[in-house]
């Protein structure tokens, strides 16, 4: 399968629905959250279809649940495929957690032990959600604020185990590393340099609020100095990957954003060229990224 | 070693603020259980919230917020999308004794949750006037209507679409009284619509859902006309609909 890079995006949020059609800003793809557009009709779906014929949309979705114990909802991917389907998405992507079990929604992105049999479990259904849709999923990891007894393992190696043997790729949020090293007292880079680097097709960068003895990922502010010197480690890690701003609540200006957006192609841009001619570690997979789109990034590269 | 079907059930529960063995299977219990839980509550207060603006100004924030705490517990999520949690509530007003001798209450819930169905119903095909003036007199009797899938048709007991009017522009509500009124509600474009409608216009609107053709609807609202206006009537009630956009497709044989 071909690593693309497709640019710098932000998330499409309907405060910023009228003006992103009305100034048609520099920001390379959007991501939606995928639920929010499980709707028949009315002002969601007029917006997506209108900003997605300007840009393209990536997918990103909180119920996927592909690590509960209830069967797979066939009509939650029933919903999901259709949108795809509507809008052809650069990336599907989901969280490598749980949000429901016995039928109840939690709304949250729950943690997993970290162990083998949470590893085989969630496999199994990464299989059968990828076959479902046609195409590979990316996974993100998530922020977290328990450890479970049952984990026998670090946070990178069983994320990069499911990836793996999953075959899907990883949207590898990196403030989620963040607040998740400062919860539990592991260092970053362990981290970053723990995933594989052929697996990484995305970045989310978000704020957070920090309380001192922990954090919680909230969304609601700009992202970090401590998360931004991560982001260049990551760039220099695994090169040129689509990375997008998660902002969710408090909003600022859209051109506020936008503005913090190019701080992050500012960051990593030149990291990116002096990578031009670096090694190319290509991923097989029995799935074909079936995106037609243009990628429209400063520094498009393709891999594989 | 605890399975992960049950740990998840156990998890839940915590978060559902039940008593469970939830700190055997944690390495560290505090702030992070703490946070989960929180969190759950609160991200579903927010939906309701979001989806219930004036029923929290009707009831205030010591009911409203007991109100949808019993809901929480009562109706916890059972759809992917939050979009989905609060619909329930109308109906969960209307079961509480404590309400039972406030109508308005579910009324006005109902009302808000209406609109939120409009807002994101299904769009479609609209008729235009053409299409009933190349009508022959002929086909008249058999026209059958097609209403948008937005449409909903609404009674309330109580002056609740007044009381949310004032709330959601902020001013005092008017004095809540019995009051039968029939509304309806639809989305033209993309913009929410409702209007008050007669006896008559509802029945109307209601036979054409139910398929029933011109000559059926003027002879049902023979109850209100006189024979020789009621036809005039319909044919102002249809004009009426191709003007508000409530008319999907026009059926002629």
């Amino acid at each position: 399968m071909k690593k693309i890079f497709h640019g710098f995006g932000l998330g499409l949020r309907k405060d910023y629905y009228s003006e992103i059609l009305a100034t048609q800003p520099a920001v390379d793809w959007f991501e939606i959250i995928s639920e929010n557009y499980f709707v028949d009709g009315g002002k969601p779906l007029y917006f997506l279809d209108a900003i997605r014929e300007q840009y393209p949309i990536a997918m990103h979705g909180v119920s996927l649940s592909i690590g509960s114990t209830d069967p797979l909802n066939k009509h939650y991917l029933k919903n999901l495929k259709s949108l795809a389907d509507r809008i052809n998405p650069i990336f599907i992507s989901d969280h490598l957690c749980w949000t429901s079990v016995g039928g109840i929604n939690s709304h949250d992105l729950l943690p997993l032990p970290y162990n083998e049999a949470s590893i085989k479990h969630i496999v199994e259904r990464i299989n059968f959600v990828q076959d479902y849709l046609g195409r590979q999923i990316l996974l993100e990891n998530l922020s977290s604020y328990v450890s479970f007894a049952e984990s026998d393992m670090t946070e990178w190696d069983f994320v990069s185990d499911v990836v793996e043997r999953a075959d899907c790729m990883l949207l590898l949020d990196i403030n989620n590393i963040y607040v998740s090293a400062r919860n539990h007292h592991f260092d970053p880079l362990d981290y970053l340099k723990g995933v594989p680097a052929q697996r990484v097709m995305q970045h989310h960068l978000a704020g957070h609020s920090d309380y001192g003895d922990y954090i919680i990922d909230t969304h609601d502010a700009p992202v970090v100095d401590p998360v931004w010197q991560l982001y260049k480690v990551a760039a220099e890690l695994f090169g040129p990957v689509s990375t997008m701003i998660e902002r969710d609540d408090n909003m600022p200006t859209f051109s506020e954003l936008l503005a913090e957006l190019n701080y992050a192609r500012t960051l990593a841009e030149p990291i990116y060229s002096q990578q031009q001619a670096s090694v190319v570690l290509p991923v097989t997979s029995r799935y074909q990224f079936t995106s037609t789109i243009p990628s429209v990034g400063v520094q498009e590269q393709h891999y594989g | 070693m605890v399975e992960l079907a049950d740990l998840q059930k156990i998890f839940l529960g915590h978060l559902q603020g039940q008593s469970t063995p939830i700190t055997n299977y944690v390495t560290k219990e505090q702030p992070g259980l703490a946070i989960y839980a929180n969190a759950y509550q609160q991200r579903l207060t927010e939906a309701l919230d979001g989806d219930y603006p004036c029923l929290g100004l009707l009831l205030g924030d010591a009911q409203f917020n007991q109100l949808i705490s019993d809901y929480i517990v009562h109706h916890p999520s059972s759809d992917p999308s939050l979009r989905w949690f609060g619909q329930y509530l109308p109906a969960f007003i209307r079961e509480q004794v404590h309400y039972q001798s406030m109508p308005i209450v579910a009324e006005l819930a109902e009302w808000e949750w209406r609109l939120r169905l409009a807002f994101d119903a299904a769009g479609s095909e609209i008729a235009v006037i053409d299409h009933v003036q190349q009508l022959t007199a002929e086909q008249w009797p058999t026209l059958q209507l097609e209403l948008v899938p937005s449409l909903q048709i609404v009674s309330w007991q109580t002056n609740a679409v007044a009381v949310w009017q004032a709330l959601e522009q902020q001013q005092t509500p008017p004095a809540i009284v019995e009051e039968r009124t029939d509304w309806i509600i639809w989305r033209k474009g993309l913009v929410t619509n409702f209007r008050s409608v007669h006896k008559d216009e509802r029945v109307a609107l209601e036979l054409s859902l139910q398929g029933h053709n011109f000559a059926s609807l003027c002879e049902q609202l023979c109850q209100w006309h006189e024979p020789d206006v009621v036809a005039t009537r319909v044919v102002q009630l249809l004009q009426q609909w191709l003007n508000d956009e409530l008319i999907r497709k026009v059926i002629s044989h």
